[in-house]
This record gives C-alpha cells, structure tokens and sequence, in this order.
C-alpha cells in the first residue's frame, strides 16, 4: 500500500515537472494524457478508500497547471 | 525553672506575633504596590488603542459615502426616456443641436465633461458606439482624470440616461452615447434593417455591424481576386457608373427636397453612387450564395468568414488583449467541459471557436445564412 502511494505521488510529480518544462501543444497534449490515465488509475485504486490528500492536492495543483500551460502555449487552428 | 519556661514562653510568643504583624505589613505593601502597577497598566494602553478604534471609524465613514454615492446614483432621475440607439453621422461638421443643449446644462460638471468629449469623439468617428477603453480615453484626453471618478462619472451618466455600457468580457467593454437623431446630420442604423428585420435595438446594431464586415469581406474577397475575374467585374461597375451618372444628371435636373440642406446635397450623390458598384460587387461575388448553392458550400463559406472575422478581432483588441481572452477561454472551457476536452483537439477548437463567436459576436451560421439571403 505504501508502495502504491509513492508510485502514484511519484508519477503525478513528474508530470509535474515536466508541464513546467513544456513547450508546444504537442508534447502538453502527451503530457495531458499521461495525466489522465495517472489520475484515472488513482481513482480506481482508491476506488473503496479516500484518495491520501497529499496525492489528491497535487492532482488538483498539476490539473491547474496543465490549464493555466495550455493558455500560454500559442493556440491551435480555428474550425467551426 | 517553671518561672524561666513560662518567660521563655511568653518571649517567644511575643516574637512570634511581631513577626506575623512584620509579615502582614510587608504583605500589605506589596498588595498596594501591585496595586498601583495595574493602575499605571491600566492607564498606559488607552493611548494604543485608540488608533485601533479609529480605522474602523474611517472604514465606517467611507462606507457611508459608497452607499451615499450608490444612493445617490440610485435616486438619479433619468433624463432621456429611450435606450440610446446606434447612429452613423452622415457629415463631419455636426452642429450642437438645442436638445443637446438642453440635456447638457441640466448635468453636473463632470458629466457634462465627458458626455462632450465623447459627443466630439463620436463625431468625428461618425459614429455614436465604440469601445470602452484606455484608447478611447486618451482620444478624448479623459486620461489625466482620475480612473475612479471617470468610472463614477459613466455610471451617472448612464443612470441619466445618457450612455449605455455593455460588458462584452472582463476586459472588454462597449457604450453607445445618447444622441436625440437629427435627420440632417445623423442615419439610424435600426432605420436601414427595419425592412428586414424587426429585432430588437441591440440585435438590430449587431446585425448592422455584421453586414458591414460582411461588406468587408466582400471587398476583402475581391480584393484578393485573381486578375483573370477582375476586368469583367470592372467593365460592369463601369457600365453601371455610367448608367448612374446618367440617371444622377437626370435626378440633378429634377428639383432638390425641400427638407434637405445644401451639405446634404453632396452626400446622397455619393451615396448613389457607392451604392450600385456594392450590388454589382456582391452580385459579381464568385461562390456568393444564391437560391440553388448547397449547404455544404454554404457552410465552407461560412468557415473562412468566422476565420476571418477572428482575424479582424485579433487585430482590433491587439495582440496582448487576443491573448488574455484565449487564457479566459482556456479556463472557461476547462470548468464549463472539463479537463477531457481540452486535451481533445477537434472538441477544444470547436469550444474555443464557439466563444471567440460569442466574445466578438459574430453571427452563428443561421443568421448569417439569412442576412445573406
């Protein structure tokens, strides 16, 4: 279980640091991804328990950051 | 020894009650000596916290002069009855009407200030609308008055009546002045899609707006022709200048409206002519709608037009500006659809288009397809 917790806290982490380090929509759209498969895992693992709240802080700070990324990074094509 | 042991005794209690009364004096003056420290205590603080009980008696004080100023403007009476309409001004030498006279003298310093300034403003805009901004306020020099008793100033005026302000976003904001329509020097815009349309007065100035750059475009698309669809379109207008040259010299002839005055005479000419070359252009349009264009042609149509009305917005709010209103729709799009949408392009453009729509307000496909029409 503890295991877990670090795998998980660890993973989130380095999404982390790697949002900060983005730089096209490319490389935010993988680590958007990454982001979301992590966080659905965390879901289903603590399906039955509550979710640690160092983990469930950071999945909220990484979630802000990857909006507040995707603001700044130039924007895609318009279509209708 | 009995006697000895009674004197001992006697002795030592003798000592021991002097020693009590010693012990109830000392007690005695330590008691009053705390008692004077708590007094000099006491006395001490009352200078430090009357600072603190003053803030709260400034705060409360400038409460009431918010509520007075809310109040006040709450109490305003206001002085023109209709909603202010949007006008194009027909000429560049717009006189003081009487009305305007009338309005003005009943307004206080400050709003009589800047409703004039942005009366002169509009005039020489040739329009009564605009955007609200640090620009427009340095046009008009309302820059050096402070930002506060400017924004106090607009909503007097727009309590009186005299301006209305509508929030297009956070940063954005538009205003029409009120102007009493004069015929000689003004054209209401409702006046000219009353025959198609009869929508409301923002719709309506919307609508205006929306032919305009349609207009726009259409020029725009002409413009950008290549050289073999020119010369036909040439010839045409041409042709139609003549005719109209021809049919001008006939209607010059025939006896000027009375009503009409010796400005107005040069303005309609033009008009005349500006007019027709417009429908031959439109007309001359390659890929212009007509009865038998398909939907899907129509919608391609309608693709480059939104495309290109974003462009036109992104030039007008500048580039800093264009960049706040993504970061806002980025956001309002993460809390509205959620964080899945934005990592899924086609979803997130779609959104994001959708509120550039909304934000410049450009027409959705059926209004277009009509105004088109």
């Amino acid at each position: 279980m503890l295991i877990d917790y670090r795998i998980f806290l660890k993973r989130i982490r380095d999404i982390e640091v790697k949002v900060v380090l983005c730089k096209n929509n490319f490389h935010w759209k993988i680590l958007a991804e990454k982001f979301q498969a992590t966080s659905e895992d965390i879901e289903e693992f603590y399906k039955e328990s509550e979710i640690p709240t160092d983990i469930a802080e950071t999945i909220v700070h990484v979630r802000s950051l990857l909006v507040e990324k995707k603001a700044e990074l130039p924007p895609e094509d318009l279509i209708v | 020894m009995g006697l000895f042991k009674k004197i001992i005794v006697a002795v030592s209690d003798k000592a021991k009650d002097e020693l009590k009364e010693y012990v109830k004096r000392v007690l005695e003056e330590k008691e009053i000596a705390e008692k004077k420290d708590e007094e000099v205590v006491l006395a001490k603080p009352q200078p430090q916290e009357e600072p603190v009980e003053k803030a709260p008696i400034v705060e409360k004080t400038k409460q009431p002069e918010q509520e007075e100023t809310q109040n006040s403007i709450a109490k305003m009476v206001p002085l023109v009855k209709e909603l202010p309409q949007k006008y194009t001004f027909t000429t560049l030498t717009a006189p003081l009407t009487r009305d305007i006279i009338d309005l003005t003298q009943l307004l206080a310093f400050d709003e009589f200030t800047v409703y004039l300034k942005l009366y002169i403003y509009s005039v020489s805009q040739r329009k009564n609308y605009g955007y609200l901004g640090n620009s427009l306020r340095r046009k008009t020099g309302l820059d050096t008055m402070d930002h506060r008793l400017f924004e106090l100033t607009l909503l007097k005026l727009s309590a009186h009546g005299l301006i209305s302000i509508e929030d297009l976003s956070s940063n954005q904001r538009t205003f029409i002045l009120y102007l009493p329509f004069d015929e000689d020097f003004m054209k209401s815009q409702k006046k000219k899609e009353a025959p198609h349309h009869t929508a409301p007065q923002k719709q309506g100035g919307n609508r205006d707006n929306r032919e305009n750059r349609e207009r726009n475009n259409s020029n725009r698309n002409t413009g950008n022709r290549t050289s073999r669809q020119r010369p036909p379109r040439e010839k045409e207008d041409k042709k139609e200048s003549h005719q109209n040259n021809n049919s001008q010299k006939q209607s010059s002839q025939k006896p000027a409206p009375q009503k009409q005055a010796p400005q107005k005479d040069v303005k309609p000419t033009k008009k005349t002519k500006s007019e027709p070359k417009k429908q031959t252009q439109q007309r001359a349009i390659p890929g212009r709608p007509t009865g038998a264009m398909s939907d899907d042609e129509l919608r391609k149509q309608y693709v480059t037009f939104v495309s290109l009305e974003i462009d036109k917005a992104k030039m007008r709010v500048g580039r800093s500006s264009f960049d706040k209103i993504y970061m806002e729709a980025v956001k309002y799009i993460d809390s509205k659809y959620g964080f899945k949408v934005l990592s899924d392009p086609d979803k997130f453009k779609e959104y994001l288009t959708n509120y550039y729509m909304s934000a410049f307000d450009i027409p959705e496909f059926e209004d277009w397809k009509e105004n088109k029409k």
